[in-house]
């Protein structure tokens, strides 16, 4: 892959929380790389590290914690070592953010129309007419009806669906080049999940704007994704396309965690009785858990010793799928 | 009989390989210093008060220890009073009324005010809104105010103003009761107490009420702080405790006469009433911050 | 309602509850929300009845009135032919005995400040089960049972991961040998790769105990997997309901449809399919008395739909269908039964 082609290159990503004693390590050397016009999905349950990855590259992270080590190439420039000024820049203008409960990150005491115009004025430098009618646009664009009257409203007079739609707008308002979607869906209802699921597919067609997707539900990510990195307890255990991925996972983690979820088109076309879940033992690992082995070890079906003492490093099976593991990927 | 034992033994609690919780709380103890600067001079006073006769140089009651409104020197460390008492002394055994007015007023506070908070928010209803409404209107009151016609009705001395002081704070603790117990009756727990069968009083005392009370720590040692004041202004106002009885209020308000000219005389009660309010503050904002939930899942 | 075999373990009959609507100072009173409307159905012993819904359809407080911890505004629950709602006083605590409930969340239905132990055993001592060691016996049993260590029953819930939580909570539940088990939402709070522990544990447990489950979930996948019967609920009133797999596979209420249409696919291949989208939001007032409910999202709706309320009927021998037209409703997309 030519590197002219990347637009964010993050290697060796490292975020710890705390100091001295209590020094937890979050984010284990993170890398990956997200290509233009293409949705990534990061993968992983409670603890995996998934958000904080999202919140590094935003510079969003909360005052305990601080990167310690590793870049995130946005271009040529290295956000981590960006200006306070550059950085509100970037983030307002070529990278934008989508959280999962929209009435929290929606301001509740202005309109939804004052919120639009506000970044286009400052980022852009709009006139407010000019704002006003791209932020008009902006409403029909994803999708809401009477967009004159939403311009109006107030996050709280939204359902959680158009919330998430206003949301939506508003990372698109300064046409960025990326989107980050820290579970978009996780807070709605399945017929609006699949709304917003639609509608995010549809923009990333017409605009050719790339997504990391941050999510937990591999039903979200088989519709959106076109490659995925899986998190296990701060590490990127495995990357693959996304049909390599469902169809031939390497990671035993990942394989378990793949056969763990009910298939709901399994089971209708089953014609014999219930097939016993796959079940993957033990619990996701807390980040205070320390370990020089692969953090997978205590619930891996194949683990060895070394796997205990030494963490796998990320190997290439071919051009396009790597995986962390030993038994794997000796 | 059991059905999933391979998954027993392979759970790993995340958690458990931490330090205990109690051996986290130390931890966390020992490390807010408003609860360590806070906590410690409590105890230094409460020591103080405990060990009064064996601290005080001089009897706090001798008139004429040393001659009437001597300064602060090397034999009175802060001075005597109009009679002649060694002020010193009289700081000291204050200690001790101080104390006891903030233990009993804070007592008779929470006591019924939890009662009735914790009644209102659980029965609900007309009953609990009436309830209620009867505790804000005695809200709308000053405390003082409240104290003052209680002891007003009562009879002037130090018991009676203990009593008002306490009585006049029932509502304070009823609201903040009112309102914990409002937040925790909804929490899912107390549902699945029902549903188990647990009944009215089983889940007020076994569920809810090993929940409420830890605020309600927090609201009594910051309430241990405003009862030393309400009842110190009380004495202040004659009020309260009588002469010649060492309580700090009293002192000031003896002591105000010669504030131009022997100010040590209302120092000396001053600074004691300043450090012990103060300190408690601090110790109930310490201990806030180490029953706050968010805080401790942080740590976790 | 086709009961040929044994007696239903519990049964809805005509179950309603309506909220008082909230009247301002001056506006005039509204009709009241019936947030469950006329809801019957029933669940066999040992068998698995799936609740669906999306939120606010009511499937929350079906629950809160199966546990009596709200009255029904009309209509019944009965269980063992009992009528719940009219259960004295000292008929209460047997009635536990027979019907327990999981909550959705671990985290906050068990109380922080008890240890795991007194908590599985509140119910023998409420109940007057077990005493003294035979307590502690059977509360080990009971923690064998759902596969939590002994060793860790002295612990406090915030020292378990969510999965071992909700082991804590079904021991609880399990701990006065119910019969039936209405689980809300049991594993939605649980990590992903958790989630099959619970799922399975429940099964088992089911599979050794004979007990009646009403699973309630958003989550269609994990009820297919549970359940040998769905109900599918919308705006308080069950629209579809019969054997899991003929809803699933070929739904008849178009809600139903719609709704599996938005499920997200399990495999990438999959989503190649056009995907007729449900539009619009759920109403939040269910206040629509003579009409259907669905009419005003139903791609299907005709003028009928908008006068005349359908009545449950039976299609394919044993499923209950809420729609005039529902012989009319497409099936799904190819894909989905891949």
């Amino acid at each position: 892959m030519p590197v002219a082609t990347d637009l964010l290159d993050i290697q060796d990503l490292t975020v710890t929380f705390g100091g001295g004693s209590s020094r937890v390590t979050a984010l284990h050397g993170v890398s990956f790389d997200l290509r233009k016009g293409e949705t990534l999905a990061l993968v992983g349950e409670s603890g995996s590290g998934k958000s904080l990855t999202a919140l590094s590259i935003m510079g969003l992270l909360p005052p305990e914690g601080h990167v310690a080590g590793g870049r995130v190439m946005l271009g040529s420039e290295d956000l981590l070592t960006q200006s306070r000024r550059d950085l509100v820049r970037t983030r307002g203008s070529r990278v934008s953010m989508v959280f999962q409960e929209p009435m929290t990150s929606l301001n509740p005491v202005l309109t939804v129309g004052r919120q639009l115009t506000e970044g286009l004025e400052f980022h852009r430098g709009a006139t407010r007419a000019a704002a006003k009618a791209r932020a008009l646009d902006l409403l029909k664009l994803v999708g809401l009806t009477q967009p004159e009257r939403r311009m109006r409203q107030y996050p709280h007079q939204l359902s959680g669906g158009m919330r998430q739609r206003v949301m939506i707008a508003m990372a698109l308002a300064c046409e960025p080049d990326l989107i980050i979607a820290d579970e978009p869906t996780t807070a709605l209802d399945v017929s609006i999940q699949a709304q917003i699921i639609d509608l995010m597919l549809d923009i990333k067609e017409r605009l050719g704007t790339a997504i990391l997707l941050i999510t937990h539900d591999l039903g979200v990510v088989a519709e959106m994704a076109d490659r995925i990195a899986v998190l296990y307890a701060g590490h990127v255990i495995e990357i693959a396309e996304s049909l390599t991925l469902f169809d031939t996972p390497r990671h035993p983690y990942t394989e378990g965690l793949l056969a763990a979820v009910p298939r709901l088109d399994v089971l209708v076309a089953g014609t014999t009785a219930r097939v016993r879940l796959a079940e993957l033992p033990g619990s996701v690992p807390s980040p205070a858990d320390r370990t020089n082995g692969c953090p997978f070890t205590p619930r891996c079906p194949i683990a060895t010793a070394r796997c205990a003492a030494e963490m796998p490093p990320m190997t290439p099976l071919d051009a396009a799928h790597s995986v962390a593991c030993w038994e794997r990927a000796p | 009989m059991s059905v999933v034992v391979p998954a027993a033994q392979s759970l790993p609690a995340p958690l458990t390989r931490m330090a205990s919780p109690r051996r986290l709380l130390l931890r966390r103890m020992l490390r807010s210093r408003s609860f360590l600067i806070g906590g410690g001079i409590v105890v230094f006073v409460a020591l103080v008060a405990i060990f009064a006769p064996g601290l005080a140089p001089f009897d706090p009651d001798r008139i004429g220890a040393g001659k009437r409104l001597a300064a602060p020197g090397a034999k009175f460390l802060l001075g005597t009073d109009e009679f002649g008492r060694d002020i010193l002394s009289r700081v000291i055994f204050g200690a001790r009324y101080t104390l006891y007015i903030g233990l009993v007023a804070v007592g008779i506070g929470l006591l019924c005010g939890v009662v009735i908070g914790a009644t209102a928010a659980y029965a609900g209803g007309w009953f609990g809104g009436l309830l209620m409404r009867t505790i804000d209107l005695l809200y709308t009151f000053p405390d003082v105010l409240i104290a003052l016609g209680l002891v007003a009705f009562l009879g002037p001395n130090l018991t009676n103003a203990m009593i008002a002081v306490g009585i006049s704070a029932i509502p304070y603790y009823a609201r903040v009761t009112y309102g914990v117990v409002l937040s925790e009756r909804q929490k899912p727990y107390v549902d699945a107490a029902q549903v188990v069968g647990a009944g009215h009083l089983r889940v007020v005392v076994r569920h809810l009420m090993p929940n409420v009370l830890p605020p309600m720590i927090v609201v009594a040692s910051l309430g241990f702080s405003a009862a030393v004041l309400s009842a110190a202004a009380l004495s202040f106002l004659g009020l309260g405790a009588q002469p010649p009885t060492p309580e700090w209020g009293l002192m000031l308000s003896t002591g105000r006469n010669y504030i131009t000219r022997d100010p040590w005389l209302v120092i000396g009660p001053g600074v004691a009433i300043f450090i012990t309010v103060m300190a408690f503050n601090l110790f109930g904002d310490g201990v806030r911050d180490l029953l706050d939930p968010r805080q401790r899942q942080r740590t976790q | 309602m086709s009961a040929g075999t044994p007696r239903p373990a519990l049964i809805l009959d005509g179950l309603r509850k309506e909220f008082p609507h909230r009247r301002s100072l001056f506006g005039k009173a509204e009709a009241p929300v019936r947030a469950v409307d006329d809801v019957s159905f029933f669940v066999q012993p040992g068998e698995t009845l799936g609740l669906v819904g999306e939120s606010g359809c009511g499937k929350s407080t079906l629950a809160r009135l199966i546990m009596r911890m709200m009255a029904p505004t009309s209509g019944s629950v009965l269980v063992d032919g009992q009528r719940v709602d009219t259960l004295l006083p000292s008929e209460v605590l047997a009635y536990r005995r027979k019907v327990q409930m999981i909550f959705q969340d671990p985290y906050a239905s068990l109380n922080p400040r008890i240890r795991a132990g007194d908590l599985i055993a509140e119910p023998l001592l409420i109940h007057g089960l077990a005493k003294g060691a035979a307590r502690a016996a059977r509360v080990r049993e009971l923690a064998d049972q759902v596969g939590l260590a002994a060793s860790s029953l002295t612990r406090f819930p915030h020292e378990f991961s969510g999965g071992q939580r909700q082991r804590i909570a079904i021991a609880r539940a399990l701990a006065v040998s119910p019969r039936i088990v209405v689980a809300d939402e049991p594993v939605s709070a649980l990590d992903v790769s958790v989630r099959a522990q619970v799922l399975n544990l429940m099964a088992d447990l089911q599979a050794e105990r004979g007990l009646s489950y009403l699973f309630i979930s958003h989550d269609i996948g994990t009820v297919a997997y549970l359940s040998q019967r769905v109900a599918v609920m919308y705006l308080g009133a069950i629209v579809e309901i019969g054997p899991a797999r003929d809803v699933l596979r070929r739904p008849r209420h178009p809600y139903t449809r719609l709704l599996l249409e938005a499920v997200p696919v399990a495999h990438p291949r999959l989503k190649s399919r056009r995907r007729e989208v449900l539009r619009g939001e759920v109403p939040s007032a269910a206040n629509i008395r003579d009409a259907c409910r669905f009419a005003p999202r139903c791609p299907m709706a005709t003028e009928r739909c908008h006068i005349e309320v359908p009545q449950p009927r039976t299609l394919d021998g044993d499923r209950l269908v809420a729609c005039h037209f529902a012989e009319d409703t497409p099936d799904l997309p190819k894909g989905l039964a891949a």
